[in-house]
């Protein structure tokens, strides 16, 4: 006890007296510096928990940030909105308008996106406002570089001439400085199909809005805008400046009194709020899954505190005998984990932001490709981040580290002296009691799973997978000792001596063990559990593209997004694609985001056309069986086929009558059929484009659904097409082929960071079953020396220990499958059903699954190497 | 041949001035079925003697032959491969492995050569019959008394047949009938097998039941062992 005996009687004295600082710093921090390799060992796993939480929610966060962005800088200083039934407001109603003067200064707008081709090549996203020079002004900030330098403002007149010609275009300084375009020049807007030659008319200087969406913004007069997006005879909005802006509500409520049918009106914050809406429940999962990551890194705070206590119990022991009381040893243990769980917080903020960056790029495909387009891009890290991540690191830390603080508070000097003996006290296992907690954590996750949604989040259903892991948590000391039991004639017929001493060794130590083997455990049966849903998902999928993408070609606008205005198709690209002498048939697919229900909640209403869809197209009925029947039914009828996520989470069985706003106000449509989807999870309400017309008015497409002559080749007849659309049309047009690869592509993106985050929850496990590992072989360092005394070579004792870790490894993923595929029953059958409202068909990944073991096997056997090699500096004089 | 041969050992702990001499030139012999006790106050480099004898530790100076084998040439492996081949040791504390049972205890030199589990087993029940612990073999270490520990710990200690046992106070920590006990299985197996025999004790009622005493002070032997192989009676 050399550390022992150069404790000075100073420190002795110290402990009896007032000075618990100088204490912690001489017992707890210089042996954390003495054995750095396992302090950062910790404070790495806790970095890692803490950094995966602050990503998440800062890619979360930053998802929606572009977005916000952008309707910042449309909103400029409006008030409040006028909006129409998902195709906007109807220029016409403008003249019974009149009256909204009353409120404020009113300015009708366009918003939508485009293309630009710069003279450097590239071609850029833009915003682009249509607005009317004249009324816009009061809302939003221009200053235009000519007449900064000036030092005026430009008048309404200089403006309205800048912008009345239709080729006129302003765009931002920043943007046009990037891209090397100069005032005057001529640039080309893509919109739509079309490509469109402008002249850039005027600069925004780089201030205000024209800074927020990093320059990306347009201005166009609103006439040219309608023109240009096929918006002729429409509006994307009203806007309103109130004159007591303090008077919102009352002039809301007002308003909406006075709003014909069909129009709305609301805040411009509430577009951020529906986004928001839209995209909380993958946001929700993501953040739970982030918490898995901080959860397993506070296991290495316990085994951290645990080898504390335990290479140090004669220390203690002697602390005890001088006086020192057990509350203030508790303290000092308590101590160690604040201040391991500071420094990881410390580090994993700052670091969470780094992660971040990797963390948005992956969930920016999902977001841009199923909910918004918007540059993604991290927030700044904010005081609430710190306190976040102390406010739930430290606490749990604390929680972590006190079954270990006990048990160096209970520490007699006797037991110090004497050295614990560590076999009996792991025999002293309630088991009984142990497997009546798993029982009920089993019994109350298939409760909880029978329970409803709140507001759209899963929450019972995370509860019931929480119950789930801790049940199968609970499963590890009974599963422990039942190796205890049968494993040991198997472990000597495989590995000879080595295996009888890791069984030995493993069977003494139950107790320790529980805790790292659970956190392994927990981890491995969240990514059992991932990969079983993932991998079913994934075959559902596959099998639902194959049924219903059965078009040969699909042709869409440049620049479409999954929500917002979609650009449209020409009349003039529909003909020349309909001319082709192979095309059949041809599906003009429209679709417009619409407020739907008491919340809202914005839906997806779309326009086919039934009659070719139910002689070429492959739609997945849910109910009724002959959904085909019934979707006949709907064509030309004031009827509706719903997806399945429309269905459940709006709870509408088919039969029943919805009701949907239209420009004429809110009409019933029949529901006929639900049909499997997903595409979207935010729920699809698709009617014929006949029936569409006569509610919403003639609307340009937004995609093309072509099929073709069976002895045709869709590839030849792409490129047949592109040939004939020429350059002053741009089309995307994909093969089924490049389709289905593309959304399996935006399929597998997606779940790109679930496997990310489970990697890092997985790789923090490990390291825990390595300092576990390390706190056994301290533990019994005077046993190791022994055994190299009577023969034991390094290399059997290496091997002793890396198959102490194996099997630790094996154990562990044998628990975790099967813990596994419960909770991916949960993930399935009640999460993502809440969720997303998707029907995910069962697969069991086998070979996934066996591979995962191995590679389990494999990590947790290198994870050992490190405590086994601290076993193996154990020999000679260590025996007494 | 010579079991051991130990020529002007010198052990210092640390370096420099800060140095710390526990032997300091000592020498010793002892042949097949030698018995030598090394006795001396606490601190005077007995169990150093021991550790270096029996190749748990290496000397700063000096040399060590056992059974024929110069340790200075071994490396580590070596050295483990001379433990497990040519050395038993006993020590105060017994030494068992709590998580074995007192057969895998006593077999464990054995099964840590390669022999199978088997061969280990039955060479373990003859040894454990030889100390009197036939009935304790599938007991652990916790469920014994301190004299069958320390018996199992002997049976283990020869179980391979060792040129060298090295015995460290190895009835320190037992009462007086079992301690009387112990040294009798030592010295039957001393004289039945030939096996050389070095034992550190503070007890000279223990020492006395050697072939000759080698005596100890400050790293130096005082009384050299030859100069006692005379006066000291077998036992």
């Amino acid at each position: 006890m050399a550390s022992w005996s150069s404790l000075p009687t100073r420190l002795a004295r110290r402990c009896l007296t007032r000075d618990p600082v100088t204490l912690f710093r001489q017992f707890i921090v210089r042996a954390l510096v003495r054995d750095p390799r396992r302090s950062l060992a910790t404070v790495a796993g806790l970095t890692l928990g803490v950094a995966v939480v602050i990503a998440i929610r800062l890619a979360n966060a930053g998802s929606i940030r572009g977005f916000e962005a952008a309707l910042d800088v449309v909103a400029g200083q409006t008030s409040l909105e006028i909006v129409g039934a998902g195709v906007g407001v109807p220029d016409g109603q403008l003249e019974h308008l009149g009256w909204l003067r009353d409120y404020g200064l009113v300015s009708p707008l366009i918003a939508r996106t485009a293309r630009l081709r710069a003279p450097d090549g590239t071609e850029q996203p833009l915003q682009v406002l249509g607005i009317d020079v004249l009324r816009d002004r009061p809302f939003r900030e221009y200053q235009l570089v000519e007449f900064a330098r000036g030092g005026r403002d430009p008048s309404a007149q200089e403006l309205l001439a800048l912008l009345l010609d239709s080729r006129s275009v302003v765009l931002t300084e920043r943007f046009a400085t990037r891209h090397g375009i100069e005032l005057g020049s001529a640039v080309e807007l893509v919109i739509g199909d079309r490509v469109h030659d402008a002249l850039v008319r005027g600069l925004l200087l780089d201030e205000g809005p024209a800074r927020v969406v990093d320059g990306q913004l347009a201005l166009l007069d609103v006439a040219v805008a309608q023109l240009l997006f096929d918006r002729i005879g429409w509006l994307d909005r009203v806007e309103i400046q109130l004159h007591d802006a303090t008077a919102i509500d009352e002039a809301e409520q007002a308003i909406a009194a006075r709003l014909p049918d069909g129009l709305r009106v609301q805040r411009p914050a509430q577009r951020g709020r529906q986004v928001e809406k839209m995209l909380a429940a993958f946001h929700f999962n993501l953040t739970a899954l982030s918490y898995i990551a901080l959860v397993v890194g506070l296991f290495l705070v316990y085994n951290t505190v645990a080898v504390s206590v335990i290479s140090r119990r004669r220390e203690i022991g002697t602390l005890r005998a001088l006086g020192a009381t057990r509350r203030r040893l508790l303290g000092l243990f308590l101590g160690e984990a604040a201040l391991l769980a500071g420094l990881g917080t410390a580090v994993g903020v700052p670091a969470g932001w780094l992660l971040a960056q990797g963390a948005i790029a992956l969930t920016s495909t999902t977001v841009n490709a199923l909910y918004i387009t918007s540059a993604a891009t991290v927030p700044p890290l904010a005081w609430f981040d710190l306190l976040l991540a102390g406010g739930v690191a430290i606490p749990l830390a604390l929680a972590a580290a006190a079954i270990p603080a006990l048990e160096g508070a209970r520490v007699t000097p006797i037991a110090a002296v004497r050295g614990a003996d560590r076999f009996a006290s792991d025999q002293r296992q309630r088991m009984g009691r142990v497997a009546l907690v798993a029982a009920v954590l089993f019994g109350l996750a298939g409760w909880l799973s029978t329970l409803d949604p709140v507001g759209g989040l899963p929450l019972y259903g995370l509860g019931a997978a929480l119950a789930v892991i801790g049940g199968g948590a609970a499963l590890v000391p009974l599963l422990l000792t039942w190796l205890r039991r049968v494993g040991r004639r198997a472990f000597v017929r495989w590995f000879k001596v080595e295996g009888m001493l890791a069984h030995a060794n493993l069977s003494a130590s139950v107790g320790r063990l529980t805790v790292s083997v659970a956190a392994l455990v927990v981890s491995l049966a969240m990514l059992a559990a991932i990969a079983i849903m993932v991998g079913s998902f994934r075959d559902t999928v596959t099998y639902w593209v194959g049924q219903t993408l059965r078009a040969d070609l699909f042709v869409s606008a440049a620049g479409r997004g999954p929500a917002g205005p979609s650009p449209t198709i020409s009349s003039d690209a529909e003909r020349r694609v309909a001319a082709h002498p192979s095309v059949v048939a041809i599906d003009q697919f429209q679709s417009v985001d619409l407020p739907y229900g008491a919340d809202g909640d914005l839906i997806i209403l779309g326009a086919g056309n039934f009659e070719v869809l139910l002689e070429h197209g492959g739609l997945l009925f849910k109910e009724p069986e002959s959904g085909r029947d019934a979707m006949a039914r709907a064509v030309g009828a004031d009827a509706v086929v719903v997806s399945e996520a429309f269905a459940l989470k709006q709870r509408v069985a088919v039969g029943e009558t919805i009701a949907l706003e239209t420009p004429q106000g809110a009409r019933p449509f029949r529901v006929e059929a639900i049909y499997y989807d997903y595409s979207s999870d935010r729920g699809l309400v698709v009617m014929d484009r006949s029936t569409f017309e006569r509610h919403y008015g003639a609307q340009r497409p937004a995609g093309l659904t072509v099929y073709l002559d069976p002895a045709a080749d869709p590839v030849t007849v792409r490129e047949e097409l592109l040939a004939g659309l020429g350059p002053d049309h741009r089309l995307f047009i994909n093969t089924n082929a490049t389709l289905r690869a593309e959304v399996l592509r935006i399929f597998d993106a997606t779940f790109a960071i679930t496997y990310a985050l489970e990697a890092i929850a997985i790789f923090v496990a490990i390291m825990g079953v390595a300092t576990t590992l390390l706190t056994l072989v301290l533990e019994r360092r005077e046993e190791l020396a022994m055994l190299r005394l009577v023969g034991a070579g390094r290399a059997q004792i290496r091997r002793m220990v890396v198959l102490e870790a194996a099997m630790l490894g094996v154990v562990s993923q044998a628990l975790g499958l099967a813990v596994g595929v419960v909770l991916s029953v949960i993930l399935i059958y009640v999460i993502n059903v809440q969720s997303f409202g998707w029907t995910i068909q069962f697969d069991l990944p086998i070979w996934f699954l066996v591979r995962s073991t191995v590679l389990v096997a494999v990590a947790t056997a290198v994870a050992g190497l490190y405590p086994a090699r601290v076993a193996t500096g154990f020999a000679g004089t260590g025996a007494r | 041949m010579p079991a051991l041969q130990a020529h002007d050992l010198r052990k210092v702990y640390g370096h420099g001035e800060s140095g710390v001499a526990a032997v300091r030139g000592v020498s010793v012999e002892l042949m097949a079925g030698d018995c030598v006790a090394v006795v001396g106050p606490s601190g005077c480099g007995k169990s150093t003697l021991l550790h270096l004898c029996g190749g748990m530790d290496r000397p700063t100076a000096g040399s060590v032959v056992v059974d024929g084998v110069t340790l200075a040439g071994l490396g580590d492996d070596g050295l483990t491969q001379l433990r497990r081949e040519r050395v038993g040791f006993v020590f105060q504390f017994f030494n068992l492995l709590p998580t074995l049972t007192l057969s895998e205890n006593i077999a464990l030199p054995l099964l840590l050569a390669g022999v199978s589990a088997g061969e280990g087993a039955d060479r373990a029940r003859s040894c454990a019959d030889a100390v009197g612990l036939s009935h304790r073999l599938h007991h652990y270490p916790s469920q014994v008394s301190g004299g069958e520990l320390q018996r199992s710990a002997v049976a283990r200690a020869v179980i391979h047949r060792p040129a060298l046992l090295i015995a460290d106070e190895p009835t320190g920590n037992l009462d007086t009938d079992n301690g009387r006990r112990v040294l009798d299985i030592l010295r039957t197996l001393n004289e039945d097998t030939g096996v050389a025999v070095l034992l550190a004790t503070h007890d000279q009622a223990v020492a006395a039941r050697a072939d000759r005493i080698l005596r100890m002070r400050d790293g130096l032997v005082v009384v050299p062992a030859d100069a006692t192989r005379a006066a000291l009676p077998h036992a």
